[in-house]
């Protein structure tokens, strides 16, 4: 498979570029959150002062886990959500499925706040108490509408493949969809995965109506905060949580790798990758 | 061939998912401990960072048995926090709030109604405020005036007046907050009116003046407003008095506008609804307590309004240009006003923004 | 998977039926829809419709009790000059931005699937990993990038764009410049993974065949790889319409979005009302819209 080798293009120059497009505010935010000098101002020199802070207050600790399990819970109903509707939309007549596609794009049309306002209206209509939830259910909504978008895309280019495959085999529908189906879906399902739980997790706008006195997620805090001006501690808590999502997401991919690896030497490797 | 990529990528996103999943069992437990018997916990919506550094330890340490939980107020709308008090009755027991944001609670009937006698430290909050703020303990007031950016303005605006006037000179260097009050009551003082006016004439006067100078500004700017003054991207900035001691810089001056400096008295309010109300109210009496007001003030730079509390707050606030009060210009409280009124005001602003 | 069968394109509509007959294929596929049609409507159909109803009648801004009046004056003060103009703006800036996102998103998701191994996979996190820094936070530092003395602002000179110390904050250029930065791994990830997809033998095939580069970029390449830059487009326009933060924080608040003035009556006013007529208004454009091109959306669901 080496025939193609990859070459330096104007694709590759543009990725490069796109790469420092997105870092370098990424920088100025790390270098921030570094400045001693309070107001950001000025240079006031290094000073791990305002790291320590963000780590040290059990609120912002707190927040974090509660907009992990958010995101995390979220992610996983809309993906799951997503999977079943794209496959079984395929089958339907093109009246429904077309309706399915325009309450799709709906939910990522609507200003957010729209559909969050009007959950809350309807969750108040039913006299149900607000909490950890209801936030949940918002961000279900539109990560949902994203992951969908995703799966579909990648679902349209295999579906005869999949259906072909699945009849040469003369497999079950589960086993084509465990053996065939999902691993062929696995690149759309991990990139909306990946955009579901950022998406929940930085989302500040659903949660402020939707969650309760009991749920404080990081954004809402950092919100909160920035609204007296943006200060290097904000800029610390946001550093701080990057890594720690970097870390984890590190963690497990290495992890995944060594288990790859070893399993790949213990059969015969077929492919030269 | 790339599957291992592809299935490290899938992995990853599941097992991501899992650890948020377990998370969110562990945030589970840490819920269900509330509202047992014999303590209570105080539920306080405030802007993060806008109390004393140590003040809720120092709180539960002298009162065992008492929590105090704050919960971050993330938009500044007087309608979000109006809709969040009003979908969660019964959950919180206290909230950050500026006069307007107060009355409007309270003609919502968001807010429980507060006993002065309550929070014996009361008393050491001048009668005015007290008068002006009775929905509960008036803590700070805030207001704008003209920041300048001395290396480039020599002569300054003395009034709200000269600063319509004299646009011009600072064509696009002047920034203005992003509060459609603090904008109207300048331009209506600008005018020579009264900035709590209901005259729909006066009102139109002062959208035209906006109008006329919306070209000229740099920005509405929502926060950071010394930012651009430091910068020296902007040469006029009309600054929340925090803002300016915030920034704590000599290369911008303050003025103190003639007409007066329009602001907020803000303070803490007990909500309808609240189950700890004697827990809140003690907590609200040690607020108030001069060493811990101090500490309130020097974290937050507010304008302070206890003199007792003097001896402990910072020489730097203290002495601060903008947050002392003025002799030659009055501070001027915004009001809430009635419904009418404010559904216009609102209009005229999204006509201004629109233009 | 062969080759053959990958490439070849199955026929239009008419999906293959299996056993169990047309009628169990299509329980199955009922079922299949079911929880995400169930969710939908419990959690967003049944709100906005909801939020339809509030939109013909008046809040009481104060206590939230609405009263309905069964008035059209919502919509009435939508077809005033200062909201369509805030439509239309919204609109303008939309297009713009998306077509900038496939304009620089495509070349980038190319250039990523090209790449083999760890590398790829780095990119590909490399793209998503700004996301998990504050959103707030991270259009904030963009306010200092494009300062007069800010590093963007630095560059441009540099490159002779622009003149030495030019304001680009508070302008439709630097909302601009948020709305690509915020949305361009929406347009970068759905492109790539309809690139992947892509066999290479089809390219092989394209170049066996003598076509040029560019001829098997633009008539192999580009179409195959149409459904992901639709859904990238998708992803990027229907959402940055309503958008409203990055305008307030980069825009300086000079000009109205809908996304705005539809926030503003939730977040700020109380008027509930008002703001689900805005609501409604831009769904209706939506609806407008996917209805006109429900042609070319129907032809590409077969032809993907």
């Amino acid at each position: 498979m080496k025939r193609r080798r990859p070459r330096l293009s104007l694709p590759h120059v543009l990725l490069v570029a796109v790469l420092v497009f997105f870092y370098v505010p990424i920088g100025k935010v790390v270098v921030n959150a570094f400045n001693a000098d309070a107001s950001l101002n000025t240079w006031g020199g290094a000073t791990l002062h305002w790291f320590r802070a963000a780590l040290g207050s059990e609120r912002v600790r707190d927040d974090f886990l509660t907009s992990a399990a958010i995101a995390g819970l979220s992610t996983v109903i809309a993906v799951v959500l997503s999977i079943t509707a794209v496959m079984g939309a395929a089958r339907l007549s093109q009246g429904s499925r077309r309706r399915l596609q325009t309450l799709t794009y709906a939910r990522m049309m609507l200003p957010e706040v729209v559909i969050a306002v009007g959950l809350l209206l309807l969750i108040r209509k039913l006299g149900l108490n607000l909490g950890m939830w209801s936030v949940v259910a918002g961000h279900v909504i539109f990560c949902s509408a994203y992951a969908t978008l995703v799966i579909q895309a990648r679902f349209a280019t295999l579906k005869g493949t999949y259906d072909e495959a699945a009849a040469d085999l003369g497999a079950t529908p589960w086993r084509a969809f465990t053996r065939v189906l999902l691993p062929m879906l696995l690149p759309a399902v991990a990139i909306s995965s990946l955009l579901s739980f950022t998406f929940s997790f930085d989302d500040v706008v659903s949660t402020v109506f939707l969650a309760g006195s009991e749920t404080e997620t990081l954004p809402i805090l950092i919100l909160g905060m920035s609204r007296q001006g943006v200060s290097p501690d904000v800029n610390a808590i946001a550093v701080s949580f990057m890594a720690v999502t970097m870390l984890a997401l590190a963690l497990f991919a290495l992890a995944t790798w060594w288990r790859t690896r070893s399993a790949a030497q213990g059969t015969a490797r077929k492919d030269p990758r | 061939m790339r599957r291992p990529s592809l299935r490290k990528l899938g992995s990853v996103a599941g097992v991501l998912a899992m650890t948020a999943v377990v998370a969110a069992c562990g945030g589970g437990d840490g819920d269900g401990k509330a509202g047992s018997a014999d303590s209570a916990t105080v539920s306080f919506l405030n802007y993060p960072g806008w109390i004393g550094e140590t003040e809720i330890a120092d709180f539960q340490k002298a009162n065992s048995g008492i929590t105090v939980k704050e919960t971050a107020i993330a938009e500044g709308g007087s309608a979000a926090l109006a809709s969040q008090l009003a979908q969660n009755k019964g959950t919180y027991d206290l909230v950050l709030a500026g006069n307007v944001t107060a009355k409007r609670l309270d003609q919502g009937k968001l807010l429980a109604k507060f006993d002065p006698a309550s929070v014996p430290n009361l008393a050491k909050i001048p009668q005015e405020y007290r008068d002006a703020y009775p929905w509960g303990v008036p803590t700070n007031t805030g207001k704008v005036g003209i920041a300048y950016n001395k290396e480039l303005v020599t002569d300054p605006p003395k009034s709200w007046k000269e600063l319509f006037d004299r646009a011009d000179e600072f064509k696009g260097k002047i920034v203005f907050p992003d509060y459609d009050r603090d904008v109207i009551s300048i331009a209506l003082l600008a005018l020579g009116y009264d900035l709590n006016s209901t005259d729909a004439g006066q009102l139109a006067e002062a959208e035209k003046l906006i109008l006329a100078i919306k070209p000229k500004l740099l920005a509405f700017a929502s926060s950071d407003q010394d930012k651009p003054l430091l910068s020296g991207s902007a040469a006029i900035a009309v600054l929340y008095d925090y803002t300016y001691a915030g920034a704590g810089s000599d290369k911008i001056a303050w003025v103190s506008p003639t007409e007066g400096t329009p602001g907020y008295i803000e303070g803490v309010v007990p909500v309808a609804g609240g189950k700890h109300g004697d827990a809140a109210a003690k907590f609200l009496d040690f607020h108030l307590d001069p060493v811990n007001y101090a500490g309130f003030i020097n974290t937050t730079g507010a304008s302070f309004l206890m003199k007792e509390a003097e001896s402990g707050i910072d020489e730097k606030i203290l002495d601060n240009v903008a947050l002392k009060p003025s002799d030659t210009s009055p501070f001027l409280a915004e009001q809430f006003l009635d419904p009418k009124t404010e559904e216009a005001r609102n209009a005229m602003w999204q006509r201004i923004k629109a233009s | 998977m062969t080759v053959l069968k990958t490439g070849r394109r199955p026929a239009p509509s008419a999906p293959t039926e299996r056993r169990g007959g047309p009628r169990a294929e299509r329980w199955r596929a009922r079922l299949l829809v079911a929880p995400m049609s169930l969710y939908v409507v419990l959690f967003f159909v049944a709100p906005l419709i909801l939020l339809l109803v509030y939109s013909l009648g008046r809040i009481d801004v104060l206590t939230f009790e609405v009263s309905f009046g069964w008035t059209l004056d919502n919509y009435r003060a939508l077809v005033d000059g200062v909201y369509v103009g805030a439509i239309v703006r919204s609109l303008v800036l939309t297009v713009t931005a998306t077509a900038a996102c496939v304009v620089i998103g495509f070349p980038v998701a190319l250039a990523i699937s090209r790449l083999r191994g760890p590398l790829r996979t780095l990119c590909l996190v490399g793209v998503v990993v700004p996301y998990w820094i504050s959103f707030v936070v991270r259009t904030y530092a963009w306010l200092d990038l494009l300062a007069p003395n800010g590093l963007a602002n630095k560059f441009l000179t540099a490159l002779h764009l622009i003149p030495d110390g030019t304001e680009l904050r508070y302008s439709t250029f630097a909302i601009g410049v948020g709305m690509v930065y915020g949305y361009l791994p929406l347009m970068i990830l759905p492109i790539y993974v309809a690139l992947e997809r892509i066999d290479p033998a089809m390219i092989e095939a394209g170049h066996d065949l003598g076509l040029g580069r560019t001829k098997v970029f633009w008539k192999i390449i580009v179409p195959l790889a149409m459904p992901g830059t639709i859904a990238g487009a998708l992803l990027v326009g229907i959402p940055a319409t309503g958008e409203y933060t990055i305008p307030a924080i980069l825009g300086g608040q000079k000009t109205l979005m809908a996304g705005n003035v539809a926030a503003d009556q939730f977040l700020g006013t109380g008027n509930f009302p008002f703001g689900a007529a805005i609501g409604s208004a831009l769904m209706g454009i939506m609806l407008a819209v996917m209805f006109a091109s429900r042609r070319r959306l129907d032809r590409l669901e077969d032809i993907a």
